[in-house]
């Protein structure tokens, strides 16, 4: 899996693409640590171009949600593909990530929340 | 036997000093050999050069000398003309009057006058600058009587150069008179013999010319050494004949000489000198002795030198190359004796240097071996743990269900390392119930086995109590929420109660695939329920759905690993390839099983990278019978028959 971060709006994007599967999960885990010690709040993690998730995947990104939670953070998920979708709202992941259908979606929705 | 550590074969006179002896004394050799060749050359060049020198002086002289002797002999010629004349008076003043003449002229010089008597006899009279030396008949003299009279005019003969190694003149003009019959014809000679001094001079300040003979050779061969030398000397004339100037090595009255000879006069003649070879090169011999003798003794220090140093540095080392040696052969406890800091003053101590490198080689060497076996007693009690734990899985494998006539079950599992996080189960609730538990925890090897243990016998025991699908998995989530929370652990699970009697199928989901479900062609999928994964929350809730499902259904509890084997271009099973098989294999669940392992080899071109878990429950219908399964598939790789 490729992952790139770029911020915009004064959030973190993190641009995942590939298998988030056990292999990755790991690296995710660690860069997102990484990021949240350097200052991350709020994040977009677009997965337009995952086409599978682990329940790997998917502990890594509650970790990273745990990891946001007493910083007020917040995570959300934008651009899922049908099938990764399924599993994440399948799993009940939605009702902790919200997820949007795009990047600008997602991070507009940190705007009207605050 | 000396008593130094450094075995002999590692010193240097016994190895690397010859060669470098050898290749130095060669050197030295060539070098002393290449020098003395030269100075030789040069030696030779400067015999040349002064030999060139007498020579040129020769030439500059010889027609000054020529012209004041045919010009000095008339007053001579004329008064030796009147000699036949005159009486013993008159003959005694003219022998005055000759020692005048010649006193008046330069150089020092002698006259000789040969005259014929009447009879023809010859009378030899010699004069000097005091006046008459001799008179009377001539005991040797190369004149004879026909050659006085066959002289036609002057005649120049060839230099030479006499024991004082003055050049010698010599000038011989006839004297012609009447004869007895009153003709006009020679009845004398007269030769003036003329000693040039500056040529002994010349030819002396050149030491090493100081013994040397000098000598003239004619074109005809005839030269100014003595006859005896001809002999000897006849390849040095014949090589001065066939070569105008050169130099030859002779040996000449039993010594041994140079002859450098070059030509003079036009080529009519040969100058030649014999130079004693202890003369000429003498001082290059001793001087090359010397300079030998002095590399020699400079050899054999430095070797000594080298020998000594290279003992000294090899020293320090041998103990080190036997603590190497001991360290190779696995002895890391050895210590190595500290060698005695020979030349620590005058070598920067490598030796000391090289032995600590090599002792905190040794202790590193020594730690990691430790670490190593450390890691090794953990690798092993890793290994039994998680072979523990992968029987302890497969144990809680469930055991074949009772005969059932209108249930089918089979179960297959692909493990691809040693403990895999799926987790399965399927037993009676009663007789007419069928519990299907399918799950999965998001780890591997050992934390796998410790959630798969607590989960497993837990929800089984819970069913078992009855509980309904929802609250066993809200008492198991409970129970598990805290701790896999702080181990950031999470369990997806299925649950569902299958009653055999109308085909109704009640589940709950924690966050895990729901099965599919096929008959004929018609294949599709339980709908996801929207709850997490056990050990999120712990108020989860786990409401139910449920189904009827028609007689001769199949349901495949499986996972979304199933669904993304990839092939060999990365592209995933899904769902799609799942759905198509179902619809085209509609096997009894034992033969289903193991052609959907197949189809996913197939689609992998090999075994799948990822665990793999899944098995098919087929029911029948109420009231309809059928025959349980008889082969026993137990012994099948990953396949499990109920």
């Amino acid at each position: 899996m490729e992952m790139q971060v770029s911020r915009a709006q004064g959030a973190y994007i993190i641009t995942l693409s590939g298998r988030w599967d056990t292999f990755s999960s790991a690296a995710f885990e660690q860069k997102c640590a990484a990021l949240i010690a350097d200052g991350m709040r709020q994040v977009v993690i677009d997965i337009a171009d995952v086409d599978y998730v682990s329940s790997f995947g998917l502990r890594s990104l509650l970790n990273t949600g745990k990891l946001l939670e007493p910083l007020q953070g917040r995570v959300h998920m934008s651009s899922l593909q049908p099938q990764v979708r399924k599993v994440f709202v399948g799993s009940g992941f939605s009702s902790l990530f919200p997820e949007f259908p795009d990047v600008n979606a997602a991070l507009r929705a940190f705007k009207d929340t605050d | 036997m000396s008593a130094s550590p450094v075995p002999w074969r590692y010193r240097l006179e016994t190895r690397q000093s010859i060669p470098i002896m050898v290749g130095l004394v060669g050197v030295l050799s060539f070098l002393l050999a290449l020098g003395y060749l030269n100075a030789r050359e040069q030696i030779l060049a400067s015999a040349r050069g002064q030999v060139a020198q007498l020579v040129g002086s020769i030439a500059r002289q010889d027609d000054y000398n020529r012209n004041w002797l045919e010009r000095g002999m008339q007053p001579l010629v004329r008064l030796v003309g009147s000699f036949p004349r005159r009486n013993a008076a008159e003959q005694q003043a003219a022998d005055a009057n000759m020692a005048s003449i010649i006193s008046n002229e330069r150089g020092r010089q002698t006259v000789e006058v040969l005259l014929l008597d009447g009879n023809g006899r010859p009378t030899l009279r010699r004069y000097d600058s005091q006046g008459l030396v001799s008179a009377g008949p001539p005991v040797a003299t190369e004149w004879t009587r026909q050659r006085i009279l066959a002289l036609k005019g002057p005649e120049w003969h060839v230099p030479e150069v006499d024991a004082h190694r003055d050049l010698m003149l010599r000038y011989s003009v006839p004297i012609v008179g009447q004869d007895a019959r009153g003709r006009q014809a020679n009845v004398g000679v007269c030769s003036v013999n003329l000693a040039i001094s500056w040529f002994a001079d010349r030819v002396r300040s050149f030491s090493p010319f100081a013994n040397c003979g000098v000598f003239f050779l004619t074109r005809d061969g005839t030269w100014t050494l003595p006859p005896q030398d001809d002999v000897p000397l006849a390849r040095l004339k014949a090589r001065m004949l066939a070569q105008a100037s050169g130099e030859d090595n002779v040996v000449w009255k039993g010594r041994p000489y140079t002859a450098v000879y070059m030509p003079m006069r036009g080529g009519e003649l040969r100058l030649g000198l014999l130079i004693p070879r202890r003369d000429l090169f003498g001082n290059l011999d001793r001087l090359t002795h010397l300079l030998g003798g002095i590399g020699l003794a400079v050899l054999v220090l430095a070797g000594y030198g080298l020998h000594r140093t290279t003992k000294a540095l090899l020293s320090p080392l041998a103990p080190l190359g036997q603590l190497a040696a001991r360290l190779a052969h696995g002895e890391l406890d050895a210590d190595p004796k500290a060698p005695a800091p020979r030349f620590a003053r005058r070598f920067p101590d490598e030796a000391q240097r090289l032995r600590q490198a090599t002792e905190t080689l040794r202790r590193a060497l020594h730690q990691r071996v430790q670490e190593l076996a450390l890691i090794g007693q953990t690798r092993e009690r890793l290994f039994g743990e998680m072979t523990f734990a992968r029987s302890m899985q497969e144990a809680m494998r469930p055991p074949k269900l009772p005969p059932t006539p209108d249930l089918a079950v089979a179960a297959f599992v692909h493990t691809a390392g040693d403990v895999c996080g799926d987790m399965y189960d399927y037993f009676l609730q009663s007789p007419r119930v069928l519990c299907c538990v399918m799950g999965n925890a998001a780890a591997h090897g050992v934390p796998a086995a410790l959630l798969t243990s607590r989960v497993i016998p837990l929800l089984h025991e819970l069913l078992l109590a009855g509980f309904a699908p929802g609250k066993a998995l809200e008492s198991v989530n409970r129970v598990l929420g805290p701790a896999a929370s702080r181990q950031q652990h999470m369990v997806s699970v299925f649950v569902g109660l299958l009653h055999l009697d109308d085909g109704l199928l009640r589940w709950a989901s924690a966050g895990h695939t729901p099965p599919y479900r096929s008959l004929g062609q018609a294949v599709d999928q339980l709908d996801w329920t929207g709850d997490m994964p056990l050990g999120i929350r712990d108020k989860a809730r786990y409401p139910e759905c449920e189904i009827r499902l028609r007689p001769g259904e199949t349901l495949l509890f499986t996972g979304p690993r199933l669904l993304s084997v990839p092939d060999a271009r990365g592209r995933r099973f899904g769902e799609d390839g799942l759905r198509q098989f179902l619809a085209d294999n509609a096997e009894a669940p034992t033969d289903l099983v193991r052609a959907l392992y197949a189809r996913i080899r197939q689609h992998a071109g090999g075994p799948p990278q990822d665990d793999l878990t899944f098995f098919a429950v087929r029911w029948q219908g109420a009231g309809l019978r059928r025959e349980p399964p008889v082969r026993d598939l137990s012994s099948e790789p990953g396949l499990q028959d109920s």
